[in-house]
């Protein structure tokens, strides 16, 4: 909201240390989040009237006007059209400086210019403007235009009853435009009267908001029109009134300038009136030509459904029946509190209008502009709540600055239906409350005097008192609403600054005990970068994988509003990412990499989503320095995974080769399984997705589990004694076919003794010519130990040989 | 006589113990050794002379030629040690290793910012007994709003503007709903924490659609305002170092009443007022209030027994003021040449 420091100045007296009075409003909770100053001094333009009009020798858009102030005479070359002989313009002399532009005498196409006739645009003064500036008869010819902008006879129009008072500053025409931030709670504050309302609470002065005097004419708004409410628990008020015979035209200057501070645009003089009078006192109103309204009655219902209105600003719109509409007999003329019907709109034809002023509940507004994505000013005060007794005054203000503006007649009184009154709200207020929330000792009277500051009625009662707030805040209605009202008036910074108190709170044991951040660091440790991708990704990230159409990781989750298609579903996979992340990064040279992520899977099920945690590395490129260049190859990254494993207590997990995985080479993959359950995968890019996400090089990735790591997890370490009698070693190379994978092997090794050979590790591996192309020779170290006694070399040799055996006749392998 | 070849052999000695310091190898050290005392040494020459003593005198010259023997075996195995170990000093000086080369590391990664500050920030409220605590990414409408005192319709609903996946389900839009979710699970006293990632349906210079932020709040009798703003004091120093000023202003949350929004003095100009504060000195971090009596009702505390207090914050905001990153955006285009700074 911008609330413009000269309009302010019309309710309250208002410190010329502006940055002060921000500073008051920001720390009361209406945050001034930036103020522009502005500042028009206009030297060297003054008022001069056009005497005579020529054309241009050399330029058909041109024009030379003579214009002449008081005994001075002056030739200005002009290119605005349509200026009139006997016009009031501003000239600007050379040495005036307009928007950072200095005027100078120079030749414009050949002729020569004393000065230039300005329009408002070029003064400053609005943001649009067409032509030159027309000043009003009556203005003083010679005068410097800041005089006449400040105190001419166009300002005193304003109201009968209000004065405006001069901007402050010597000559100059100067304003400062606030933009405050409004919480939603404070509607009472989207007025300018509103807000000086505020600022007198705050600051102990007065805010006045004069008397309205109508001059009214015999004739009844009655006779004109009738209303009716057929939905009474959606519009709490309706009023209307007529006004006849007005001129629509446009608006002086000082009404224009306002609605531009506050960010309106200006249209014509009924229209800016009624955005004016929002603007000033917080409620909406609606102007219809009353031409227009058939059957002479206003009717307040719900939308037919299939119904349809043409709305201002061309929109045709349809209604599903929840809206609630302002129609006459037998149609549509309104969305109630958000948009006027094109048809019923002021026009410069009208020349008798019906002003609307309601007050509409705030859900009713809500759910139809939300229906409708129609936020307009009205339906922004509306849904957050109006004055419910505000109607009369700011229907009675349109309707005395109508005539004032517009010429027209009043019809005497309005045509009013009020189907439930206002009840006024009582509120228990009790000082140990606020003491005992906010911390604080308050003494009882600084507490009842800020609330009698916000206007509030006080009735002492047994146990504190009955506070009634009023009618604009619409935000109090509990005690806890007072205690903030009392901690915001006294101030946040007067509230000490003290430690908690009390008990620890006990700690809870938790179903997902995984310390991720140890995951995260061993990981970091282990030379891999994080990065942190978007959940939602682009659905044809599955496709780039060639996950098949039956896959598990197809069943994704969409966003019904996405902020693109490319990050429209919840990702089931956190792969993509790593690999976009790797796409880029490759692009930029950056061709070493390794990266990983932890974050969520998302899936869908049959009746519930499910939230998944995983971890994902990848590594690619050479990330040693050149000189020690060794190549990294799957079993790097293999070797993280194993060593994260040991940290996570995980022992019993076997890897298991596997050609499935639609992004895997299937040559070059695994699964890795604990049990039935399986928690990772690793291997080799496809070459087809290297492909398809741009890569250039060969990756290595795998996809880990982690919530399934958490459920089969080891408790923790435990400790084994350690053994007293030593080992014996015993070595054999095996020389097997191609295909056969090393942990089958190693699993019947296992099965054919597990109490005293203690463990086989594998020390060489080789394929070669010299044993046959289809084979492999893979070297054994056998360790056997006894925990209770020494062993001796006939039993070691005698068991070796048993084990050898029954592995060779397993495996189809022969001995070296 | 005797005097004659004892004082040969004293001469010996000195004659050894300078020959023996000449010697520059083992071999030449050798051949002094074998000179002196070898079968046909000096030594053995004057023994070979006992036969021209008396029996008395015999005794004397073996006395002194053993003494000679012992002192001369003495310097030639000293000499020899010194001479084994030079050697062996030489031959390990020719094995010479440049150091000067870059040592075999395994590359160290880094941590993402967020997750480095996030971290920073749990710690700040550890020492307070604060705990833990976590909720899903994907939630209902009742613990997002509902129960956090934001009704459907409210326009408070427009301050985050919401993903939605059904009707009744959406992309949490703060950590609060961990709150709702806490309080129904376990009873006071409570002083929590909840980290994660929310998401809000908002793409520009200055908003990612989607971020971190970490929630916390005390529950309990008796607690205050006042506490409020000391518990979030010690964050603050924690975070940006003692001395840094904050101020604590009126806001509106609907699920907070009193609600603050909490600025610290710009960590950029010091307060004199630079283009990341807009020239006001000061910069929004935190919102904070005291938890909604509505709230608690949602959750079946009694707001007469029980007051507490809210605060949440933006993880990556706070990023950007600790490490002076200017682009939000920044934090999710994983350039490693961006990463690799924290
Ligand atoms: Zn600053």
């Amino acid at each position: 909201m911008k609330i413009s420091i000269e309009w302010l100045s019309d309710y309250i007296e208002v410190s010329d240390d502006i940055a002060k009075v921000a500073h008051t409003l920001t720390m009361a909770g209406l945050e001034v989040e930036g103020i522009d100053y502005r500042d028009l001094s206009f030297e060297n333009v003054i008022v001069a009237r056009i005497s005579a009009i020529d054309a241009h020798p050399n330029a058909d858009k041109l024009r030379i006007c003579s214009v002449n102030a008081q005994d001075e005479q002056y030739s200005v070359v002009c290119g605005d059209l349509k200026v009139n002989i006997g016009d009031i313009v501003p000239l600007a002399l050379p040495g005036a400086k307009l928007s950072g532009h200095k005027i100078k005498k120079s030749k414009l196409r050949g002729v020569e210019s004393d000065g230039m006739l300005c329009s408002e645009k070029e003064l400053g003064l609005t943001e649009e403007s067409s032509g030159v500036m027309i000043l009003p008869d009556d203005s003083l010819l010679g005068a410097s235009l800041a005089d006449v902008l400040t105190s001419s006879s166009s300002q005193i129009k304003i109201a009968d009853s209000c004065t405006v008072k001069k901007a402050q500053g010597s000559g100059g025409y100067s304003d400062s435009i606030f933009e405050v931030g409004l919480t939603p709670n404070r509607p009472d504050c989207l007025s300018v009267f509103g807000t000086a309302r505020e600022l007198a609470a705050l600051t102990g002065k007065k805010a006045d908001f004069p008397e309205i005097i109508l001059k009214e004419s015999p004739r009844t708004s009655e006779a004109d029109i009738a209303v009716e409410i057929k939905d009474p628990s959606l519009c709490g008020h309706y009023s209307a009134r007529v006004i006849k015979g007005v001129k629509v035209e446009r608006s002086p200057l000082w009404i224009r300038k306002r609605l531009e501070a506050a960010g309106v645009r200006a249209i014509n003089n009924v229209v800016d009136v009624t955005n004016y009078v929002m603007l000033e006192l917080g409620h909406p109103l609606h102007a219809f030509d009353l031409g227009r309204i058939e059957g002479g009655k206003i009717v307040v219902r719900k939308a037919g459904e299939m119904e349809t209105l043409k709305t201002l600003d061309g929109v045709e719109r349809k209604f599903t029946g929840e809206e609630l509409l302002i129609c006459d007999n037998r149609k549509p003329l309104a969305i109630a509190g958000i948009m006027g019907g094109d048809h019923s709109a002021v026009t410069t034809e009208t020349s008798d209008i019906v002003l609307e002023c309601a007050y509409f509940t705030p859900e009713t507004v809500r759910i139809t502009s939300r229906k409708l994505g129609l936020h307009t000013e009205s339906s922004h005060r509306f849904e957050r709540g109006v004055d419910p007794l505000g109607v009369e005054r700011a229907i009675n203000r349109a309707a005395q600055l109508l005539a004032s503006l517009a010429g027209g007649e009043i019809s005497s009184g309005t045509v009013e239906v009020i189907p439930a009154s206002y009840q006024k709200r009582e509120i228990l207020f009790r000082s140990h409350r606020c003491n005992d929330i906010l911390g604080i000792n308050i003494d009882e009277n600084e507490a009842t005097g800020y609330l009698k500051d916000l206007g509030m009625e006080l009735v002492k009662s047994g146990h504190g008192y009955e506070v009634s707030p009023p009618s604009y805040r619409v935000d109090i209605e509990r005690e806890i609403d007072l205690i903030e009202e009392i901690a915001r008036l006294k101030g946040y910074s007067s509230i000490p600054v003290e430690k908690l108190s009390g008990s620890m709170p006990s700690v809870h044991a938790h179903e997902m005990a995984l310390d991720l951040m140890q995951v995260k660091r061993f990981m970091a440790n282990a030379g891999y970068d994080e990065v942190v991708n978007y959940s939602f990704t682009s659905p044809d990230e599955l496709d780039r994988l060639a996950v098949p159409s039956q896959d598990i990781l197809r069943n994704t989750i969409k966003i019904l509003n996405p902020i693109s298609e490319e990050l429209s579903t919840m990702r089931s996979t956190v792969i993509p990412g790593l690999l976009n992340a790797a796409a880029i990064n490759i692009k930029k040279q950056n061709k070493e990499l390794m990266l990983f992520e932890t974050g969520k899977v998302f899936l869908s099920g049959n009746s519930h989503y499910s939230e998944g945690l995983r971890l994902c590395a990848l590594m690619t490129g050479e990330k040693a320095p050149l000189l020690w260049k060794k190549g990294t190859d799957i079993f790097n990254l293999k070797g993280s995974l194993e060593n994260l494993l040991d940290l996570l207590n995980l022992r019993d997990y076997t890897f298991t080769n596997c050609s499935d995985i639609s992004y895997l080479h299937p040559g070059k993959g695994a699964k890795v399984f604990s049990g039935d359950i399986e928690l990772a995968v690793i291997g080799e890019l496809h070459p087809s997705v290297v492909e398809n996400y741009d890569l250039g090089q060969k990756l290595f990735i795998f996809d880990l589990d982690l919530g399934a790591v958490n459920k089969v997890r080891g408790e923790g370490k435990s400790f084994k004694d350690i053994p007293v009698y030593p080992f014996v070693e015993r070595d054999v190379a095996l020389l097997v076919d191609k295909n056969v994978d090393l942990s089958k092997i190693m699993e019947s090794f296992r099965q054919k003794e597990r109490k005293l050979l203690e463990s086989v590790e594998i020390f060489d591996q080789f394929e070669g010519e010299s044993i046959g192309e289809a084979k492999k020779s893979i070297a054994f170290r056998l360790r056997y130990r006894c925990f209770e006694r020494t062993l001796t070399d006939e039993e070691v040799n005698k068991l070796h040989d048993s084990i050898v055996k029954g592995v060779v006749e397993e495996s189809g392998a022969t001995v070296r | 006589m005797l005097n004659d070849l004892i004082d040969s052999l004293t001469a010996f000695k000195h004659e050894a113990e300078e020959a023996v310091l000449q010697a520059g190898s083992e071999q030449e050290l050798e051949g002094i050794r074998v000179a002196f005392l070898g079968k046909k040494g000096k030594v053995s020459d004057v023994l070979k002379k006992v036969g021209s003593l008396t029996n008395e005198e015999r005794p004397r010259l073996g006395q002194s030629a053993n003494e000679t023997k012992r002192f001369l075996e003495e310097i030639f195995s000293k000499r020899g040690a010194h001479l084994a170990l030079t050697l062996k000093e030489k031959k390990l000086q020719s094995e010479r290793v440049d150091l000067t080369l870059p040592g075999r590391r395994i590359p160290t990664g880094s941590l993402h910012p967020v997750t480095t500050v996030c971290e920073e920030i749990t710690k700040a409220f550890i020492p307070l007994g604060f705990t833990v605590e976590e909720g899903p990414d994907i939630e209902t409408d009742f613990y997002n709003f509902e129960a956090l005192n934001i009704p459907k319709d409210h326009p408070a609903r427009e301050m985050q503007d919401t993903f939605y996946l059904s009707e009744n389900f959406l992309l949490r839009t703060h950590t609060s709903p961990v709150q709702i979710r806490t309080m129904e699970k376990y009873s006071p006293p409570l002083r929590v924490l909840a980290p994660g990632t929310v998401y809000r349906c908002d793409s520009d210079v200055t908003h990612t659609p989607m971020f971190h932020q970490v929630e916390g709040f005390v529950v309990d009798k008796k607690v205050t305002f006042a506490q409020l703003k000391g518990v979030l004091t010690t964050f603050v120093e924690t975070i940006f170092g003692a001395g840094v000023q904050l101020r604590f202003r009126p806001s509106f949350f609907p699920f907070t009443e009193p609600s603050a929004e909490v600025d610290i003095q710009c960590v950029i100009c010091g307060g004199e007022g630079c283009r990341v504060c807009k020239s006001t000195g000061w910069l929004e971090i935190l919102g904070a209030g005291m938890i909604d009596p509505e709230v608690f009702k949602a959750v079946g505390y009694d707001p007469d027994v029980y007051s507490g207090f809210a605060f949440g914050m933006g993880v990556e905001r706070i990023a950007m003021l600790k490490y002076g990153i200017k682009d939000l955006r920044m934090f999710f285009e994983n350039d490693v040449r961006f990463l690799e700074q924290f």
